[in-house]
């Protein structure tokens, strides 16, 4: 069991730690990510070419390891910055492992030098969880698809250059075999994009798409074969993006607030942050799981997922029960957090689903989805 | 060296040969024979061949006796063999005596033989028993009412509270991953309306919810004991917390998980469960976590924790 950072992860810990204190506070989980504060916040990640931490050398990248990548995110949640943004991870992960060169070439730089930006598009309004059934649909014609059809629940799509379109081109009854990636200019002709404000002030969107044209060198990836593409870089996203920095951040927020407001003397309100410490603990430990388990680690993703959301809206719960009237100003951290952390059980795949990967991948059993 | 959960080689061949005793152990065997056959294995003298890396050891070998569902005083016996003076070590190793943590007037194991050692004015004492009758606890082991007083002082409690909280953390998630696992499999063949039980969501969840928590308490529970073989000892009471809770998350899944079978006395449940339920009240208890200790003051804990130490 090795437990310790190594003299290079430690040192650039160290790094990440002082190059990131002028980006505190600047509140992405709950912010658009159009706002000039994260944007600045990614610029500065893009100068080091941090965005591209993970990706390979030959890629543009510095082939740095998951540790490291985990250790920038994990700080820039515990300093409540904010997520990385999708086109480093899902979008540039998959071209890099399964683009053309041309594709490499065309994309990637432009992302990591956070000039452009992308937005995942595959729920749909009867396609949440449910991804294989999902019906937009894209017909090609000579050298270009058509879209047409509707996506819902998309993360900030209003805000970005490119979608991240999963469709159909298969026949109606192909399931997973029949879905492709394809790479959407959000301003293209036919292309709709309404926001939709969540309890917690975040937005996410409803796409609407109309005979929208895509090049055919924006496809991503075999027709028909995207199912694996996008199931392995989900995989990929969840060291990244559910970290326990988040969960310790919110810890501690909920803590000096309890301080601030005098409810910390209680011996109840003590007792129940102490016992929430050990959910923080618990959070850091199936993170340490993911990193140290090469390969395929769907299952322990779904833990990680599971044990992070489940921590954030313990310690949201918590706020409110411990907070009495005070807690629920709208723009309290502990009223904020009850709101916010409400949709994470939702997105990057809901709880029900996380706990049937585990129950399938860690216990054996053929638990329905 | 990057990140790694498993154990080292040397704590791996610990609960090894635990588990090969343990799988070798007859049907119905004695406890006094089983007893003595951990000693001959080393079991008693993990503190003094590990020396200062004890306490990864003792976790692993305290699992595997969780996993397998051996009882007794084997945290105890650990923990006297760690902390106790050289001069009272010798029959304790050797498998002869058993040691007891306990506060009267319910202490357990009241053996004759037995040396019970108590907590004092923050010291750890040699426990006199006078006079003992025999209770019948939930746990199902051996108890007594006994009229005792404090002896022979042993040092400071803390060590003993911190070996003995990390090795009934091992066992409890040892016996609690042995439950969740025997129930999913029960899950997996036991069919009702046409198709296994393990395939409706509502008798998934909860037990993929009883192993998230069993798999984190694991981690914690040998990251503890990690940090206390360097000398931080600040993730013990919540290592111990964690295992308290998900092992009895785990008990009562399973309970419910195999139905009717789950509530027999013999059956494969409540010989665990009713231990699992009565090591949360038991002396020592759990201490209340320390939650700035435990957590520090950065982005990382458990890691945080050792990079510190390595400094």
């Amino acid at each position: 069991m090795n437990l310790s950072l190594s003299p290079e992860d430690a040192d650039f810990l160290a790094e990440v730690q002082q190059a990131l204190e002028p980006f505190a506070d600047t509140r992405g989980f709950v912010v658009s990510n159009s706002t000039p504060e994260l944007k600045a916040f990614y610029k500065a990640l893009a100068a080091r070419n941090w965005l591209a931490l993970s990706w390979p050398v030959s890629a543009g990248g510095m082939g740095r390891s998951p540790v490291q990548e985990f250790l920038l995110w994990n700080e820039a949640h515990f300093r409540n910055i904010g997520r990385a943004p999708q086109g480093v991870g899902v979008v540039a992960k998959t071209i890099i492992r399964h683009g053309t060169e041309e594709q490499k070439a065309a994309w990637l730089d432009p992302i990591r030098r956070h000039d452009i930006t992308f937005a995942l598009a595959y729920s749909e309004p009867n396609a949440g969880s449910d991804l294989g059934s999902l019906q937009c649909k894209a017909v090609l014609e000579g050298d270009r698809y058509l879209v047409t059809g509707n996506k819902c629940w998309n993360s900030k799509a209003h805000t970005v250059d490119y979608l991240w379109l999963l469709c159909r081109t298969g026949e109606a009854s192909s399931g997973k075999k029949g879905l492709t990636l394809l790479i959407v200019d959000a301003k293209a002709p036919g292309v709709v994009i309404r926001p939709l404000e969540l309890m917690c002030g975040n937005m996410v969107t409803e796409i609407f798409f109309d005979r929208a044209e895509v090049p055919v060198t924006h496809r991503i990836g075999p027709e028909n074969g995207a199912w694996r593409l996008i199931t392995e870089a989900l995989a990929d996203e969840r060291y990244v993006h559910f970290t326990p920095g988040r969960v310790r951040y919110d810890y501690f927020t909920l803590r000096r607030w309890l301080e601030e407001h005098g409810r910390l003397d209680d011996p109840s309100a003590r007792r129940r942050m102490d016992e929430l410490a050990v959910l923080v603990l618990q959070a850091e430990a199936h993170v340490l799981r993911l990193l140290a388990t090469p390969g395929d680690s769907s299952g322990i993703a779904a833990s990680n997922k599971l044990a992070h959301v489940n921590a954030i809206q313990q310690i949201a719960r918590a706020a409110i029960a411990l907070g009495g009237i005070e807690a629920m100003e709208l723009d309290a951290p502990t009223s904020l957090h009850w709101r916010q952390t409400m949709t994470e059980s939702i997105g990057g795949g809901t709880t029900e689903i996380m706990e049937s990967i585990i129950a399938r991948q860690r216990l054996g059993l053929a638990a329905n989805r | 060296m990057s990140l790694s959960l498993d154990r080292d080689e040397s704590v791996a061949a610990v609960a090894e040969s635990v588990g090969r005793y343990c799988g070798s152990l007859a049907e119905g065997a004695g406890f006094a024979e089983a007893w003595r056959g951990f000693a001959e294995l080393g079991l008693f003298s993990l503190p003094e061949l590990f020396g200062d890396n004890s306490h990864a050891a003792m976790v692993a070998a305290m699992e595997t006796l969780g996993r397998n569902g051996f009882y007794g005083p084997v945290a105890d016996t650990l923990t006297f063999a760690a902390c106790a003076p050289a001069d009272l070590l010798e029959p304790v190793v050797a498998g002869e005596v058993v040691a007891c943590l306990g506060r009267p007037p319910l202490v357990p194991w009241p053996d004759a033989r037995a040396i019970h050692v108590t907590e004092a004015g923050g010291d750890a004492a040699l426990l006199e028993v006078e006079a003992a009758e025999p209770v019948a606890m939930l746990s199902g082991d051996p108890w007594a009412r006994v009229r005792a007083s404090a002896g022979r002082a042993l040092g400071p409690f803390v060590p003993w509270a911190d070996c003995y909280d990390l090795c009934v953390s091992g066992w409890l998630v040892g016996a609690g991953l042995d439950l969740v696992e025997a129930a999913s499999a029960h899950a997996s063949q036991r069919v009702q309306f046409g198709k296994t039980i393990g395939e409706f969501q509502a008798v998934a969840a909860p037990l993929a919810r009883a192993v998230l928590a069993l798999d984190a308490a694991k981690v914690l529970a040998e990251a503890a004991a990690a940090h206390l073989d360097a000398g931080d000892g600040r993730l013990v009471t919540a290592a111990r917390f964690s295992a308290a809770r998900a092992a009895e998350q785990a008990a009562i899944t399973a309970h419910q998980t195999y139905g009717a079978f789950g509530v027999l006395e013999g059956g494969p449940v409540y010989a665990r469960s009713r231990r699992i339920r009565q090591l949360a009240a038991q002396f020592p208890q759990e201490r209340p976590v320390d939650a700035l200790a435990a957590l520090g003051t950065g982005s990382l804990g458990i890691v945080r924790a050792q990079a510190e130490m390595a400094r």
